[in-house]
């Protein structure tokens, strides 16, 4: 199968397409093509959050009694953080309507837009995009060419992020392990990075360490009588930084917290940047509401799919920030709509339908 | 089907989770020992309540006109983090700048949203509290703390060299009649009327006239054996700043 001839075809087709798909076919050798191109985040996204940031900001700046978004709202209209609620009624054992009216809600929007609060609401993941930005280790989109066992060559799509040092350890130890399969493809860092991402998404059980530790969040509040993950949530910690630096010019305070609030979310976003997928109790209540959702989960069009012309394209799965494939993966409810795979698919193939 | 959890999950799941014990029974039981009881909001005097209800949201804070209220820090024990406890120094810049009424208080107290002394406001503070943590409040009946003065920082006393003025700053200031000068021409609180408001310490000018007096002179003098200068110094040693000549302390519950 003469795949530059279908790379050909493709730069006619979707507009997002070609500023990869023109590289792909003037290339010689195995190696990966230049640093490829950056993955983007929807435009609308990065407007939600950059707004509802600043909202709450100016708003403690300026003493607007909106609070954070432990708790956003007008007197007792107001949203309440689902796990401080939680947390706090088992901590005081007292039930507490406003908290369990909200807590309702949460599992309306649960179901209806699944893990939406994840993509577009919570700061943590902005912030920690923020940091790769300043170390440079964006993730970009390249292309590369590897030839398989029979000779026959492959081009391939794929979203390579710098991996961690343990990631490097564990590609060296399987790459060299299986070497003869991985010919003139591997060593690429873009290579590697899909052969791992590949290997995430592969099958999912029901729980993952995210539930464990909202069990212990849980637990620990109920026996020490206060909530104990507050302290270290990335969303609390990020306001309270802010806090921490409006009272030292506002009011003269001068505090260890200035200093220990975002060191505490810099280390937990960096060194534990698996936070998001491993840790995060949050994350893990919200994916329990999702599970019955069904909405807005990303279609893939597999005419349209670079997938089905031979090209081995990872740039859906590669971007998605929960690991999914969207071409159905077990563990669909996790998608937090964020639409990533929909702008970045080169052959424009997927979309988020109501259904 | 596969397994409920895999056991690497289970594994970095349960750390993560004996991490969070881990910071609860330490908080509880290590770094939450602060000598004194915080100073609360109104509403806030219940420690347990408001420890375990708090969800450190912030709003208290945004909400209170008075700018009177502070997010504690690390140094108010790992347990205190980020929930709200009240503060009477803090707006002394923003207090003076542009006005030579020097010791006319206008925020930086509590005044129960209650201004005009109509008696059924809304308190904006445990009105924004969306747990509950902090209750309903009655300032005629409950307190904040009480007022309490210190003779080494109260300008009336003769001190360090110092003669006794005849300050009536705070006795002034209070709306609930709460204070009185004595024969002796020196303020008393008179503790059942005092509701803890703040604005005593607010207006209170011993920063100004008593500055002479540090933490070497306190410790020097109580070291001698002078208990008022032990108290003053117990003081410090607790709240973490210099006395003034009235200060309200939270009342044990």
């Amino acid at each position: 199968m003469n795949t530059e001839a279908m790379l050909d075809d493709e730069v006619s087709a979707p507009a997002s397409a070609t500023a990869i798909a023109e590289q792909a076919p003037s290339a010689s050798s195995a190696a990966a093509l230049s640093d490829g191109r950056p993955v983007r985040r929807p435009l609308i996204r990065r407007v939600v959050l950059g707004a509802l940031f600043l909202v709450v900001a100016v708003g403690i700046v300026l003493g607007s009694g909106l609070g954070t978004l432990s708790s956003f709202g007008w007197e007792s209209i107001a949203t309440i953080c689902p796990l401080g609620a939680l947390e706090s009624m088992l901590a005081a054992k007292l039930l507490i309507p406003q908290a369990l009216a909200f807590l309702l809600v949460v599992v309306a929007v649960g179901i209806l837009l699944g893990k939406v609060f994840c993509s577009w609401v919570c700061p943590a993941p902005p912030l920690r995009r923020i940091f790769d930005v300043v170390a440079r280790k964006t993730p970009t989109i390249r292309a590369g060419r590897s030839r398989k066992a029979d000779g026959e060559v492959t081009t391939s799509l794929s979203v390579a992020k710098p991996l961690s040092r343990r990631e490097q350890r564990a590609l060296k130890a399987a790459c060299s392990s299986s070497s003869a399969d991985s010919a003139a493809g591997a060593g690429t860092p873009s290579a590697c990075a899909s052969c791992v991402s590949g290997c995430a998404s592969a099958s999912r059980p029901v729980l993952d360490s995210r539930h464990v530790v909202l069990g212990g969040s849980l637990l620990s509040a109920a026996i020490f009588g206060f909530p104990v993950f507050c302290l270290v949530c990335p969303i609390g910690l990020t306001f309270a930084s802010i806090i921490a630096l409006v009272q030292l010019f506002g009011t003269q305070t001068l505090s260890w917290g200035l200093v220990l609030f975002p060191l505490f979310l810099i280390l937990e976003l960096t060194v534990l940047r698996t936070w998001c997928s491993r840790f995060c109790p949050m994350g893990a209540l919200m994916s329990l509401f999702a599970k019955p959702n069904r909405a807005f989960r990303p279609k893939v069009d597999e005419s349209k799919c670079l997938r089905s012309k031979g090209i081995d394209c990872q740039v859906c799965s590669g971007v998605c920030s929960e690991g999914l494939d969207p071409h159905g993966d077990a563990a669909m409810h996790e998608c937090s709509k964020c639409r990533d795979c929909a702008v970045n698919c080169p052959a424009g193939a997927i979309t988020l339908p109501m259904r | 089907m596969g397994p409920v959890v895999s056991r690497r999950s289970l594994l970095a799941g349960a750390a993560g989770a004996a991490m969070l014990l881990g910071l609860g029974g330490g908080a509880r039981y290590a770094w939450a020992v602060s000598e004194h009881e915080l100073l609360r909001p109104p509403g806030g005097q219940d420690a347990e309540r408001l420890t375990s209800l708090c969800i450190h949201c912030d709003r208290c804070r945004q909400a209170c006109p008075m700018g009177a209220i502070e997010s504690c820090s690390i140094e108010d024990g790992l347990l205190n983090v980020r929930t709200p406890k009240v503060n009477f120094r803090q707006s002394a810049v923003q207090r003076t700048l542009g006005t030579n009424e020097y010791h006319e208080a206008t925020t930086g107290y509590c005044n129960f949203c209650d201004p005009d002394g109509t008696g059924c406001a809304t308190k904006k503070c445990i009105a924004a509290c969306p747990t509950g943590a902090l209750a309903a409040f009655d300032e005629t009946c409950e307190s904040i703390g009480k007022a309490v003065i210190d003779p080494v920082f109260c300008i009336n006393y003769p001190q360090m060299g110092q003669s006794p003025t005849g300050c009536r700053l705070c006795i002034d200031a209070c709306s609930y009649e709460a204070i009185v000068m004595n024969d002796l021409q020196r303020p008393e609180v008179i503790a059942d009327m005092c509701n803890g408001c703040g604005k005593c310490e607010m207006v209170c000018p011993s920063g100004t006239y008593r500055a002479h007096i540090g933490e070497s002179a306190l410790a020097e003098q109580a070291a001698a054996g002078v208990t008022d200068y032990q108290a003053s110094l117990a003081y410090l040693r607790t709240y973490g700043v210099i006395p003034r000549g009235i200060n309200v302390l939270a009342s044990e519950a």
